[in-house]
């Protein structure tokens, strides 16, 4: 009894082979897809990092401004001035350590950026890595999918 | 101095990325894997049912085909014994092995049943060549069975032959070309060596003692069975041959030995009847040497003892013996000779009582053989002075009837002494007995036998003349028989014949 199924196991086996191949593809754009989503994030989390550390900024300017008028105001109610002997001190020091917490809130900032800005360049990289091994895996599962049906074929009778 | 007021911001750092980071999966990427999974899988199962049905075609070839191989042996074995022909059978199972591949898809299929094809036809071919061979190799072994026969034949006649008829051999095997070199040199070998036994047996028979001494030294191309089957021949004729001259030797011998037997038994009986003589016994070829020698000692011992011993016969048995010779009893000498052989008379008194047989009496007081001899002597004096029998005593016939006469005394006076009757006897020589040796008629019946016997003889010589052509046959004035039974003269007076014989009578 004549097999009718057996004649197109080749055929079969290359549609597979393209599918396979389709689905490396789109796989490897799939992967893509996702890195450049996580880079997209990546690069807004550093321009919230530096928002942020802007917005710190600010605060810590506020509250030396605030320290300083309260030093200011002590001296003035103890019947000093400003300009005179220790008290010019302490505001000088508040001073300066205020602004040495200033920069170190922006710099803070800077490196949580940069650390986002170097994780969503990583992740592009890592898309288009796996766009790559998609089509090579396509073109793998194409070729050994060829040289099966071709093989089968061999394996068939020619009549 | 006063002291400052400690101020602490309200503000804390805000999280950035609260969410998780997004993967592959979430753009398609396992919907993409198990698509291909699933395409992977449809080919392996395709693959897989291709390999099945590899395997079940090589299964198929190789079933089919061993039924097949295993049919056409049977069937060449049946051929083997039939005669038919293997090359049809070959084209049938060719039919059947091209069924057996008609749906095969695969390549490994048609291969397997290829490879099983050919090993089937492989071992058809060897078993049909091997049946081939064989019937080369049976008619050759009968052609050559037929050649061996007649050969044979003429070898068993003309020794000389073997040359001539193993060449024969080699033309012959040299037309079985289908049996191999090997097989034909092995046939012409079997085939030379039969024609060898032939030929040895042939001498065996014709000099057996010059055949076992070449078959010893290894001539004729023979088998050792062959060799050892020769010899043996060759010894069982010679042993043949022994025996019958021992045989003729010994027959010869026995013969020898039975004449003396004879011999020595006569010459026995003789000596202890008193007639023997050293002369007899000496001049008698059939006595052996030892038999003649003991013969004559005997005789010495017998005559020693005869004449010398004390030994006497028995009174009574030789009175008796006197008295039945003397009153005419006893009429010839047998019963004296078994009383000496019985012991009871002395051989001298046995030979004193034959001598009165022989001499006993007629009534005329005269012996029987003188009175014989005196009428015989009487009856040829009338004879010679017959004139009716002048052409008698001129032809010398007068002796032939006196001894005719003489001789028919004889039976009559030998018949009554067997008779032992004296009275039979005694009328032979009384004139007044019908029966009378002297009687006219006695003596004339003796005269008629001897011309009876003598016309006879002369009739003999005397042609027949039964029809006219044997009559015309015979010369003028010859003697001849004619159809009446009587003799007569061609041309003479007697010619009456003329008219008895008829022509084509």
């Amino acid at each position: 009894m004549i097999d009718s199924f057996v004649s197109f196991i080749p055929y079969l086996t290359a549609a597979s082979a393209g599918i396979s191949a389709y689905s490396a593809i789109k796989q490897g754009k799939a992967a893509e897809a996702a890195s450049e989503y996580n880079a997209e994030i990546q690069q807004q989390n550093a321009a919230f990092a530096r928002e942020e550390a802007d917005e710190f900024v600010r605060i810590a300017d506020r509250e030396t401004y605030l320290r300083l008028g309260a030093i200011r105001a002590a001296q003035g109610a103890n019947g000093g001035t400003a300009n005179e002997g220790s008290v010019f001190d302490v505001l000088a020091d508040t001073a300066a350590e205020s602004e040495r917490e200033r920069q170190y809130i922006i710099r803070s900032g800077e490196m949580k950026a940069r650390g986002f800005e170097s994780t969503a360049g990583l992740s592009l990289m890592e898309g288009r890595s796996a766009r790559s091994a998609g089509y090579l895996r396509a073109g793998s599962e194409l070729l050994s999918g060829t040289a099966s049906a071709y093989a089968q074929r061999g394996r068939l009778s020619r009549t | 101095m006063p002291t400052l007021k400690t101020f602490t911001s309200r503000f804390q750092g805000l999280p950035i990325s609260g969410g998780r980071a997004a993967t592959a999966g979430d753009f398609g990427a396992e919907q993409a894997q198990a698509t291909g999974e699933l395409a992977r899988t449809a080919a392996k199962v395709g693959d897989a049912h291709l390999q099945n049905v590899e395997e079940a075609e090589a299964r198929r070839a190789l079933v089919g085909t061993t039924e097949i191989r295993a049919k056409y042996a049977r069937e060449l074995d049946q051929a083997a014994q039939t005669g038919a022909n293997t090359e049809d059978l070959k084209i049938k199972m060719d039919a059947d092995l091209s069924k057996v591949g008609e749906e095969f898809q695969t390549s490994k299929g048609k291969a397997s049943l290829d490879m099983y094809a050919a090993n089937t036809y492989l071992m058809f071919d060897e078993q049909a060549n091997r049946i081939e061979v064989q019937r080369a190799a049976a008619t050759a072994r009968l052609e050559g069975q037929k050649y061996i026969v007649s050969s044979s034949a003429l070898i068993q006649g003309n020794p000389l032959y073997l040359p001539e008829a193993e060449r024969g051999v080699d033309d012959l095997i040299s037309t079985f070309t289908r049996i191999g070199p090997e097989k034909r040199a092995e046939m012409a070998l079997e085939l030379k060596q039969n024609l060898n036994m032939s030929a040895a047996l042939a001498y065996a028979r014709i000099d057996p003692e010059t055949t076992k001494r070449k078959l010893e030294a290894g001539e004729w191309n023979l088998t050792s069975e062959q060799r050892n089957v020769a010899l043996n021949r060759a010894t069982t004729e010679i042993s043949a041959r022994r025996a019958e001259e021992s045989y003729a030797r010994a027959r010869q011998k026995e013969e020898l030995i039975e004449r003396d037997d004879v011999a020595r038994d006569k010459h026995f009986k003789d000596v202890y009847a008193g007639r023997g003589s050293r002369r007899a016994i000496l001049d008698d070829a059939d006595l052996r040497p030892q038999t003649r020698e003991h013969l004559l000692m005997v005789m010495d011992r017998h005559e020693e003892h005869t004449l010398t011993a004390e030994k006497k016969s028995d009174p009574v048995s030789i009175r008796n013996a006197w008295t039945k010779i003397t009153n005419g009893e006893w009429m010839t000498s047998e019963k004296v000779v078994e009383l000496v052989a019985q012991g009871k008379l002395h051989a001298r008194d046995g030979e004193w009582l034959t001598t009165i047989v022989r001499q006993q009496k007629d009534e005329n007081g005269r012996s029987i053989n003188a009175s014989l001899y005196a009428m015989a002597s009487s009856f040829q004096r009338s004879l010679e002075q017959d004139p009716h029998m002048a052409a008698a005593k001129f032809t010398g016939q007068i002796p032939a009837i006196v001894n005719e006469y003489t001789a028919m005394a004889q039976e009559q006076i030998n018949a009554a002494r067997q008779a032992n009757d004296p009275g039979a006897l005694r009328e032979l020589f009384d004139p007044k007995s019908k029966k009378f040796l002297g009687s006219p008629d006695f003596m004339q019946s003796a005269v008629t036998r001897v011309k009876t016997r003598k016309q006879e003889e002369l009739r003999s010589k005397i042609p027949t003349a039964l029809t006219r052509e044997e009559y015309d046959a015979l010369p003028a004035g010859a003697l001849y028989i004619g159809p009446d039974g009587n003799q007569a003269t061609k041309g003479g007076p007697s010619g009456v014949h003329k008219g008895v014989i008829r022509s084509g009578d």
